[in-house]
Protein backbone atom coordinates (compact mmCIF):
# COMPACT_ATOMS: atom_id res chain seq x y z
CA UNK A 1 0.00 0.00 0.00
CA UNK A 2 1.39 3.64 -1.08
CA UNK A 3 0.67 6.94 1.14
CA UNK A 4 1.19 10.35 0.53
CA UNK A 5 0.59 12.32 3.05
CA UNK A 6 1.27 16.45 4.38
CA UNK A 7 0.96 15.41 8.26
CA UNK A 8 4.02 14.26 10.24
CA UNK A 9 4.69 11.00 9.95
CA UNK A 10 4.52 8.53 13.24
CA UNK A 11 7.14 5.71 12.26
CA UNK A 12 7.16 3.84 15.84
CA UNK A 13 2.90 3.96 15.35
CA UNK A 14 3.14 3.00 11.98
CA UNK A 15 5.36 0.09 12.26
CA UNK A 16 3.28 -0.96 15.26
CA UNK A 17 0.16 -1.03 13.14
CA UNK A 18 1.91 -3.05 10.42
CA UNK A 19 3.07 -5.89 12.67
CA UNK A 20 -0.69 -6.35 13.93
CA UNK A 21 -2.63 -9.63 13.49
CA UNK A 22 0.34 -11.44 11.23
CA UNK A 23 0.34 -14.82 12.12
CA UNK A 24 1.95 -16.16 8.98
CA UNK A 25 5.40 -13.28 8.88
CA UNK A 26 8.48 -14.02 10.45
CA UNK A 27 10.14 -10.87 9.34
CA UNK A 28 8.91 -7.42 9.34
CA UNK A 29 11.74 -4.88 7.74
CA UNK A 30 11.37 -1.64 8.41
CA UNK A 31 12.97 1.86 6.96
CA UNK A 32 12.13 5.23 8.38
CA UNK A 33 14.10 8.33 6.27
CA UNK A 34 14.81 11.39 8.06
CA UNK A 35 15.28 15.12 7.02
CA UNK A 36 19.13 15.73 7.43
CA UNK A 37 20.03 19.22 8.57
CA UNK A 38 23.76 19.44 6.26
CA UNK A 39 24.49 18.66 2.70
CA UNK A 40 27.81 18.69 2.27
CA UNK A 41 28.85 22.25 3.22
CA UNK A 42 25.75 23.32 3.28
CA UNK A 43 23.18 24.18 6.28
CA UNK A 44 19.36 23.27 5.67
CA UNK A 45 16.43 24.67 7.72
CA UNK A 46 13.50 22.86 6.22
CA UNK A 47 13.29 20.35 2.70
CA UNK A 48 10.51 20.82 0.96
CA UNK A 49 8.58 18.22 -1.71
CA UNK A 50 6.86 19.11 -4.06
CA UNK A 51 4.15 16.07 -5.09
CA UNK A 52 1.42 15.49 -7.87
CA UNK A 53 -1.11 13.62 -6.53
CA UNK A 54 -2.89 11.08 -8.15
CA UNK A 55 0.15 10.89 -10.32
CA UNK A 56 2.86 10.54 -7.81
CA UNK A 57 1.31 7.30 -5.77
CA UNK A 58 0.33 5.65 -9.33
CA UNK A 59 4.54 5.74 -9.97
CA UNK A 60 5.43 4.89 -6.12
CA UNK A 61 2.25 2.04 -6.90
CA UNK A 62 3.89 0.45 -9.80
CA UNK A 63 7.37 0.31 -8.02
CA UNK A 64 5.66 -1.62 -5.02
CA UNK A 65 3.87 -4.09 -7.66
CA UNK A 66 7.29 -4.32 -9.28
CA UNK A 67 8.67 -5.58 -5.70
CA UNK A 68 5.76 -7.72 -5.07
CA UNK A 69 6.65 -9.80 -8.15
CA UNK A 70 10.15 -10.03 -7.39
CA UNK A 71 10.63 -11.21 -3.87
CA UNK A 72 8.37 -13.69 -1.50
CA UNK A 73 7.03 -11.03 0.53
CA UNK A 74 3.48 -10.91 2.01
CA UNK A 75 2.54 -6.88 2.47
CA UNK A 76 4.40 -3.57 1.77
CA UNK A 77 3.53 -0.12 3.08
CA UNK A 78 4.96 3.17 1.98
CA UNK A 79 4.27 6.49 3.36
CA UNK A 80 5.72 9.82 1.71
CA UNK A 81 5.44 12.80 3.38
CA UNK A 82 5.35 15.86 1.18
CA UNK A 83 5.43 19.56 2.11
CA UNK A 84 7.88 21.36 4.38
CA UNK A 85 9.51 19.49 6.50
CA UNK A 86 11.75 20.59 9.25
CA UNK A 87 14.87 18.66 9.97
CA UNK A 88 15.39 15.69 11.79
CA UNK A 89 11.73 14.91 10.86
CA UNK A 90 10.86 11.30 9.27
CA UNK A 91 10.11 11.84 5.63
CA UNK A 92 9.66 8.27 4.67
CA UNK A 93 8.91 5.10 6.46
CA UNK A 94 8.54 1.47 4.42
CA UNK A 95 7.78 -1.59 5.66
CA UNK A 96 7.71 -4.73 4.11
CA UNK A 97 6.49 -8.52 5.34
CA UNK A 98 7.69 -11.99 4.65
CA UNK A 99 7.70 -15.17 6.17
CA UNK A 100 11.73 -14.94 6.41
CA UNK A 101 14.01 -12.35 7.00
CA UNK A 102 16.09 -12.43 3.38
CA UNK A 103 13.42 -11.55 1.22
CA UNK A 104 12.14 -8.54 3.47
CA UNK A 105 15.22 -6.77 3.54
CA UNK A 106 16.00 -7.05 0.10
CA UNK A 107 12.50 -5.67 -1.17
CA UNK A 108 12.58 -2.70 1.61
CA UNK A 109 16.48 -2.08 0.15
CA UNK A 110 14.78 -2.35 -3.72
CA UNK A 111 11.88 0.02 -2.43
CA UNK A 112 13.82 2.56 -1.29
CA UNK A 113 16.46 3.00 -4.44
CA UNK A 114 13.65 2.93 -6.97
CA UNK A 115 11.88 5.59 -4.66
CA UNK A 116 14.39 7.98 -4.23
CA UNK A 117 15.30 7.86 -8.16
CA UNK A 118 12.15 7.60 -9.61
CA UNK A 119 8.78 8.93 -7.06
CA UNK A 120 7.80 12.48 -8.09
CA UNK A 121 8.71 14.15 -5.53
CA UNK A 122 10.37 17.63 -6.37
CA UNK A 123 13.09 18.77 -3.25
CA UNK A 124 14.49 21.86 -2.01
CA UNK A 125 16.21 23.07 0.33
CA UNK A 126 16.07 26.18 2.24
CA UNK A 127 18.98 27.28 4.31
CA UNK A 128 21.38 30.88 5.48
CA UNK A 129 22.84 30.22 2.14
CA UNK A 130 19.31 30.41 0.05
CA UNK A 131 17.30 27.77 -2.11
CA UNK A 132 18.53 24.73 -4.17
CA UNK A 133 16.36 22.25 -5.68
CA UNK A 134 18.21 19.08 -5.59
CA UNK A 135 18.80 17.32 -8.89
CA UNK A 136 19.27 13.44 -9.37
CA UNK A 137 23.19 12.21 -8.41
CA UNK A 138 25.16 9.80 -10.00
CA UNK A 139 25.31 7.42 -6.78
CA UNK A 140 21.51 7.18 -7.08
CA UNK A 141 21.48 5.92 -10.72
CA UNK A 142 24.05 3.77 -9.15
CA UNK A 143 21.85 2.42 -6.33
CA UNK A 144 19.68 1.36 -8.88
CA UNK A 145 21.56 -0.20 -11.48
CA UNK A 146 22.42 -2.85 -8.58
CA UNK A 147 19.15 -4.60 -9.11
CA UNK A 148 19.62 -4.35 -12.82
CA UNK A 149 22.76 -6.19 -12.70
CA UNK A 150 20.61 -8.87 -9.94
CA UNK A 151 18.09 -9.76 -12.16
CA UNK A 152 16.74 -13.22 -11.31
CA UNK B 1 -8.69 25.57 -21.69
CA UNK B 2 -6.68 22.80 -20.60
CA UNK B 3 -5.25 22.90 -17.00
CA UNK B 4 -1.39 22.95 -17.12
CA UNK B 5 0.87 22.08 -13.75
CA UNK B 6 4.78 22.99 -13.38
CA UNK B 7 6.89 20.99 -10.69
CA UNK B 8 10.61 21.81 -9.65
CA UNK B 9 12.63 24.31 -11.08
CA UNK B 10 10.43 24.76 -13.85
CA UNK B 11 7.27 26.01 -11.54
CA UNK B 12 10.39 28.36 -9.75
CA UNK B 13 11.35 29.59 -13.66
CA UNK B 14 7.89 30.66 -14.26
CA UNK B 15 6.74 31.69 -11.08
CA UNK B 16 3.65 29.87 -11.05
CA UNK B 17 2.51 26.25 -10.93
CA UNK B 18 -1.51 25.97 -12.40
CA UNK B 19 -2.81 27.93 -15.06
CA UNK B 20 -5.63 27.25 -17.66
CA UNK B 21 -4.23 27.84 -20.86
CA UNK B 22 -5.32 27.59 -24.80
CA UNK B 23 -3.72 25.48 -26.63
CA UNK B 24 -5.25 22.42 -28.78
CA UNK B 25 -1.54 20.57 -29.29
CA UNK B 26 1.19 20.03 -26.89
CA UNK B 27 3.83 22.60 -28.69
CA UNK B 28 0.60 25.41 -28.29
CA UNK B 29 0.25 25.05 -24.52
CA UNK B 30 4.28 24.90 -24.13
CA UNK B 31 5.00 28.50 -25.88
CA UNK B 32 1.30 29.66 -24.03
CA UNK B 33 3.46 28.56 -21.10
CA UNK B 34 6.61 29.86 -21.93
CA UNK B 35 5.11 33.29 -22.73
CA UNK B 36 8.29 34.17 -24.29
CA UNK B 37 10.20 33.32 -21.77
CA UNK B 38 13.39 31.49 -24.02
CA UNK B 39 14.82 30.01 -20.47
CA UNK B 40 11.24 28.35 -19.76
CA UNK B 41 10.82 26.89 -23.39
CA UNK B 42 14.50 25.55 -23.07
CA UNK B 43 12.92 23.63 -20.07
CA UNK B 44 9.96 22.26 -21.33
CA UNK B 45 11.10 21.21 -24.44
CA UNK B 46 14.06 19.31 -22.59
CA UNK B 47 14.54 15.69 -23.06
CA UNK B 48 15.07 14.80 -19.40
CA UNK B 49 11.74 16.61 -18.29
CA UNK B 50 8.77 14.85 -17.29
CA UNK B 51 5.38 15.27 -19.58
CA UNK B 52 2.94 14.03 -17.53
CA UNK B 53 -0.64 14.01 -19.31
CA UNK B 54 -3.52 13.37 -17.30
CA UNK B 55 -1.21 11.91 -14.25
CA UNK B 56 0.34 9.02 -16.58
CA UNK B 57 3.70 10.33 -17.79
CA UNK B 58 4.16 9.98 -21.63
CA UNK B 59 7.38 8.95 -22.98
CA UNK B 60 9.58 11.42 -24.86
CA UNK B 61 9.35 9.22 -28.38
CA UNK B 62 5.64 10.06 -28.21
CA UNK B 63 5.41 13.48 -26.67
CA UNK B 64 5.36 15.84 -29.96
CA UNK B 65 4.93 19.33 -30.79
CA UNK B 66 1.92 17.87 -32.59
CA UNK B 67 0.59 16.00 -29.93
CA UNK B 68 -3.50 16.59 -29.03
CA UNK B 69 -4.84 18.46 -25.90
CA UNK B 70 -8.31 18.51 -25.37
CA UNK B 71 -9.80 21.63 -23.52
CA UNK B 72 -10.40 18.98 -20.19
CA UNK B 73 -6.77 17.77 -20.40
CA UNK B 74 -4.15 18.45 -17.34
CA UNK B 75 -0.68 18.59 -18.71
CA UNK B 76 1.91 18.75 -16.12
CA UNK B 77 5.54 19.60 -16.75
CA UNK B 78 8.65 18.48 -14.34
CA UNK B 79 12.32 18.52 -13.75
CA UNK B 80 13.64 15.47 -13.35
CA UNK B 81 13.44 13.71 -10.11
CA UNK B 82 15.90 11.64 -7.57
CA UNK B 83 18.46 13.10 -5.07
CA UNK B 84 18.54 14.53 -2.21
Amino acid sequence: MIRITRDPLDAAALLRDFCRDRLDTGAVVSFTGLTRGRSGDRTIDTLTLEAYPGFTERVMEAIEADARARFEIQDALAVHRWGPIGVGEPVIFVAVAAAHRRPAFEAADFLMDHFKTRAPFWKREDGPEGRRWIEPRDQDHNDLARWAEETP
Amino acid sequence: MAVVKLFGTIGDIAGWSEAKLEGATLGEIKAAAAGGDARLADHLDHRSTLVILNATLTPFSLRSDDLPIRPEDEVAFGSPVGGG
